[in-house]
């Protein structure tokens, strides 16, 4: 559930700070100003929406099959993204094959964080695959996201030994993976996977803060400080050293 | 201002000359805003007359205007005569415009602002002040009832025949005159005495002008300005009278004829420059007289002299790909003057990859604009759906903000013929909620198709009107010198002297009626949240209090033209736009002698036409603006695809070789893909791929645009495509600054 302030009109139809015992808990959502609000499918600002909807495989073609021609002339074609796509298996191997059975390219983008039989499960529909790798040092890993980098690691090494183009990016966070040391070590790694076409860095920026607001959740980065386009250059020279091909965002 | 000595001996790249040249056009750009304000039209390059010049229209009428072959020619004839003339020793061509002749009909002021103030009191109708002495009262309830630009006096939209006033020069024109009046004997003897007096008013202009450029060649003590100026007079004693035989000369003779036309009455339309200049540049490289720097250069003084539409690249008649070194050139010559300026590219299935990739990067390099691309397949077949061989409608190039013209051959009243869409729907809407006890969706689409009937029926008989009276009016003297037929048959382009006549009809408004029709069908007669009368009663008090903004929400959030493909919205948009085509086309009928063509376009007038509308069904308050063309209106689509916003834009083309064109605002941003060009160049392909025939583009950044209305004066380079036309963002009037920012900040927001 998500709730934007300046979207509200006041017309009360999710009944703020009314008793709420009847509504299930993933209809709710607590605003700025503490207020409990219940969404009821009937807020027409679109102030309280549930983020995200219902589609089936064949939604998601029929809307990818009107951008064909787009796809055809740029090369392009579809990517599934997050949340993280491993975690809906069944829908992604069904979607990703539907796709490529109309000849439409398929990406996904991913953090690796799954058991590798999910991977495997969809490799064969896959023409591309875009993953993270966020920081080559196990315990900063685990303090920064909340898990080890093993799984993740070991699935790089099976991907990039396939021949499935890859690319690899890294979120560039203050604090976290923003020195040249920290960049280098994923460089070395990845720059022997045969099947790389580029290495991403992004910088990280503030513009989250607001989404998290409105979702009710706190946002811990708030201070941190923007990531500066010398640093990101510096880290672009650096992960280049390596011999990888290398892009900032 | 103060003068900088240059020494003697200092000698000056073109580049230099051509930043010299561009530091003057932004200086006169700043003496024009602060002596006449904004503007709401296009940066043509025009300069201002020293403020204590006087010159009065000599008036023909007793409403104290002028009319007809003897106003305008001895109108033209004095202003020539009198207006000051411009030589400016870093420029490669001599002359300039300082005033448009048909803005100063209004009244016997010679201070032209009284015009400017009535036009623009009508959208698009920048000039027209009528001769009183043809009535058409009987029409103008129709105009005010449905909104209707009827374009009845406007000034010339359509494109000469270039090429044949190079080959001729200003002495062959005369002879083709002379010629065709004994042949004529005394039948036709006021149109050629009125053309003739034509041509030797602007061949006195460039005597003039001679003399200028002798009096500062004399002074100048640089030895390199004082060459230039050495052989800007032998250019100009030659063109004053033959035919051009080097591309200076064809430049010189290309910008006299087109400040000739501009001076008289605003005409923009340029042709195929590429191929225009390529004889004379082939001619000069073999001669070994012209290097390729010195080519670009002449040419970056043309498009700086005034920015004319010019067509490059695109398919010859037969359909080979008329990309030449002067196409490359004339690229050149845009990115050394680098500022407002109307190229487009015509992209076809031959089209050199070159150029069509050199484009792009240039979009992108400079963020101004320019080019613009056209879409040779949807346009060749929808001409040759008109009723014309492709051959034809191959030759039929961009020469306008949204439009296509046939050089020479055809008159069109382009750009200038606009309905609003919206505003029928509101009659239609009015009505059935007064008159019928049991509204519904059939019967507000019968009313609507029925009074859009009635809209364009009095909108062709507008055309008409025009067409029978406008050389009474505003005869078309300088472009008849230069067209096919006006010199032979001793007609006027607007009575009978063009081949063709394709007068060209534009729907506007057409997401607002869409989105109007898609929300009631979606919340009215299918969920039923809420009736026919509720939702007339919001309307009526515009959706006011917390109710009013609730059902507001309600029809906004329904499906949305552009939202996805052959949803409810799509779908209405192409119906309506299917109907207003074949109402269009169905004027054939009532007037065989014209050829009636759809387009879907506003111009810039989205503002005025939505102060014409009231609230409507689709969640839009009354009066405010209208979707710009035939684009989506603002926040159609949460992730604002382009590519959805294309797909629709292409599914509602009215497929007869006008135009619906396609304004793209883009995020600078996209630029620091290393895949940005290619993903450009493919979004435009596939778009004309899909059938699109136009796209205007902007590459600008949202900060700087705001930062730039706040204070314009601290961006007087920043340049931005309007609509169709290129325009400094500084000289725009506030409205239409306003009307920038709004799309940029919708492109960013939603």
């Amino acid at each position: 559930m998500q709730f934007t302030r300046s979207k509200c009109i006041g017309c009360g139809s999710c009944r703020p700070g009314a008793d709420t015992l009847s509504a299930k808990p993933d209809e709710l959502v607590t605003d700025p100003s503490g207020l409990i609000r219940h969404y009821r499918g009937n807020c027409q600002s679109g102030a309280l929406v549930k983020i995200g909807r219902w589609v089936s495989s064949e939604d998601v073609l029929h809307e990818a099959i009107q951008d064909r021609r787009f796809y055809e002339n740029s090369r392009g074609g579809v990517t599934l993204s997050g949340g993280e796509i491993t975690t809906q298996i069944e829908f992604a191997l069904e979607t990703l094959s539907l796709l490529k059975v109309n000849g439409i390219h398929t990406a996904i983008e991913t953090n690796l964080a799954a058991n590798w039989d999910r991977f495997e499960l969809i490799m064969p529909v896959i023409d591309l695959v875009i993953f993270d790798i966020k920081c080559m040092d196990n315990a900063l890993h685990q303090t920064w996201t909340g898990i080890p980098n093993w799984t993740i690691l070991a699935n790089a090494r099976r991907i990039g030994a396939r021949k499935t183009p890859i690319a690899v990016r890294t979120p560039v966070i203050p604090g976290f993976n923003a020195e040249p040391e920290a960049i280098q070590a994923i460089a070395a790694f990845i720059r022997e996977f045969k099947n790389l076409i580029y290495y991403e860095l992004l910088a990280f920026n503030p513009l989250g803060a607001d989404k998290y607001k409105s979702l009710g959740i706190p946002y811990r980065m708030e201070n941190a400080p923007v990531i500066r386009e010398e640093t990101m250059q510096l880290l672009q020279k650096t992960a280049e050293s390596q011999g990888v091909e290398t892009r900032i965002a | 201002m103060a003068t900088i000595a240059i020494p003697i001996a200092n000698t000056f790249s073109y580049d230099r000359r051509m930043r010299r040249l561009m530091e003057k056009k932004l200086a006169v750009t700043q003496e024009k805003i602060d002596r006449e304000g904004g503007m709401d039209e296009g940066d043509y390059g025009r300069h201002v007359a020293p403020a204590d010049f006087k010159w009065k229209i000599i008036p023909n009428h007793a409403d104290g205007s002028f009319y007809g072959y003897s106003g305008w020619v001895k109108n033209f004839e004095s202003l020539l005569a009198s207006q000051p003339v411009y030589v400016n020793p870093y420029d490669a061509l001599a002359g300039q415009t300082f005033f448009y002749l048909s803005k100063m009909k209004g009244s016997t002021s010679a201070d032209s602002q009284e015009a400017d103030a009535v036009a623009s009191r009508v959208p698009g109708a920048a000039s027209c002040i009528w001769n009183p002495d043809f009535n058409y009262d009987h029409l103008k309830p129709f105009h005010d009832q449905y909104n209707i630009t009827h374009g009845i006096g406007n000034d010339a939209h359509y494109a000469c025949d270039l090429k044949m006033g190079l080959e001729l020069g200003w002495n062959g024109i005369l002879e083709k005159l002379e010629r065709y009046r004994n042949e004529h004997g005394r039948d036709k003897t006021l149109f050629y005495e009125c053309e003739i007096r034509t041509v030797k008013a602007i061949q006195m202009w460039i005597s003039r002008t001679i003399a200028e450029i002798d009096r500062q060649f004399e002074t100048e003590p640089n030895e390199d300005l004082a060459a230039n100026l050495r052989k800007m007079k032998g250019v100009n004693e030659w063109v004053v009278n033959g035919p051009p035989r080097t591309l200076r000369e064809a430049c010189q003779w290309l910008a006299w004829f087109v400040l000739a036309k501009r001076t008289y009455n605003r005409c923009g339309a340029g042709g195929q420059l590429d191929e225009l200049l390529r004889p004379y540049y082939e001619r000069d490289l073999a001669a070994g007289r012209i290097t390729d720097a010195e080519a670009a250069f002449d040419i970056a003084c043309l498009l700086l002299i005034d920015a004319q539409y010019y067509q490059i690249s695109g398919p010859d008649v037969d359909g080979k790909d008329m990309t030449s070194k002067v196409s490359h050139l004339i690229l050149d010559a845009a990115e050394l003057m680098d500022g407002p300026c109307n190229l487009t590219i015509r992209v076809h299935d031959g089209l050199d990859p070159a150029i069509f990739r050199r484009g792009v990067e240039l979009l992108f390099k400079y963020k101004k604009g320019w080019p613009r691309f056209s879409g040779d397949k949807a346009l060749v077949e929808g001409f040759i759906r008109a009723g014309y061989p492709a051959t034809l409608a191959r030759m039929r190039i961009a020469v306008g903000c949204n439009w296509m013209s046939l050089p020479g051959l055809e008159y069109t009243l382009n750009d200038l013929v606009k309905i609003n869409l919206a505003k029928v729907f509101s009659v239609a809407w009015d009505e059935m909620l007064s008159e019928s006890e049991d509204p519904s969706l059939n019967d507000l689409w019968a009313r609507f198709s029925r009074h859009l009937l009635v809209a364009v029926d009095k909108t062709a008989d507008g055309n008409h009107f025009h067409l029978c009276y406008q050389v009474f009016n505003e005869p078309e003297l300088v472009t008849n010198l230069s067209c096919c037929g006006p010199i032979e048959k001793g007609l006027d382009m607007s009575a009978g002297g063009a081949e063709y006549y394709n007068l060209a009809i534009d729907g506007a408004g057409l997401a607002v009626v869409a989105d109007s029709f898609a929300a009631l069908e979606q919340r009215v007669v299918e969920e039923r949240k809420l009736s026919w009368y509720e939702a007339d009663r919001c309307l009526k008090n515009n959706f006011q209090g917390v109710e009013g903004e609730y059902v507001r929400l309600t029809l906004a959030n329904s499906e949305r033209y552009g939202q996805n493909t052959d949803n409810r919205g799509e779908r209405w948009a192409v119906r309506v736009s299917q109907e207003f085509s074949r109402h269009v086309r169905s004027q054939n009928e009532r007037y065989p002698e014209y050829n009636f063509i759809p387009g879907l376009f506003s111009w810039a007038n989205t503002i005025q036409f939505g102060q014409a509308v009231g609230a409507t069904p689709n969640g839009r308050r009354a009066y405010e603006p209208i979707n710009h063309g035939a684009n989506p209106l603002p926040g159609f689509r949460r992730d604002s695809a382009v590519t959805a916003m294309v797909n629709a834009i292409a599914a509602v083309q009215p497929g007869y070789g006008n135009t619906a064109p396609v304004q793209l605002e883009l995020d600078p941003g996209i630029a620091n893909s290393p895949d940005a060009i290619a993903k450009i160049q493919a979004l435009i392909q596939t778009m004309f791929d899909e059938g699109c025939t136009l796209l205007n583009i902007n590459l600008i950044d949202g900060d700087q645009i705001l930062e730039a209305h706040k204070d314009p004066s601290r961006f007087p380079d920043l340049v931005v495509r309007v609509t169709g036309f290129t325009s400094y963002f500084a000289m725009l009037s506030p409205k239409f600054r306003q009307l920038i920012v709004d799309r940029i900040l919708s492109r960013d927001h939603v």
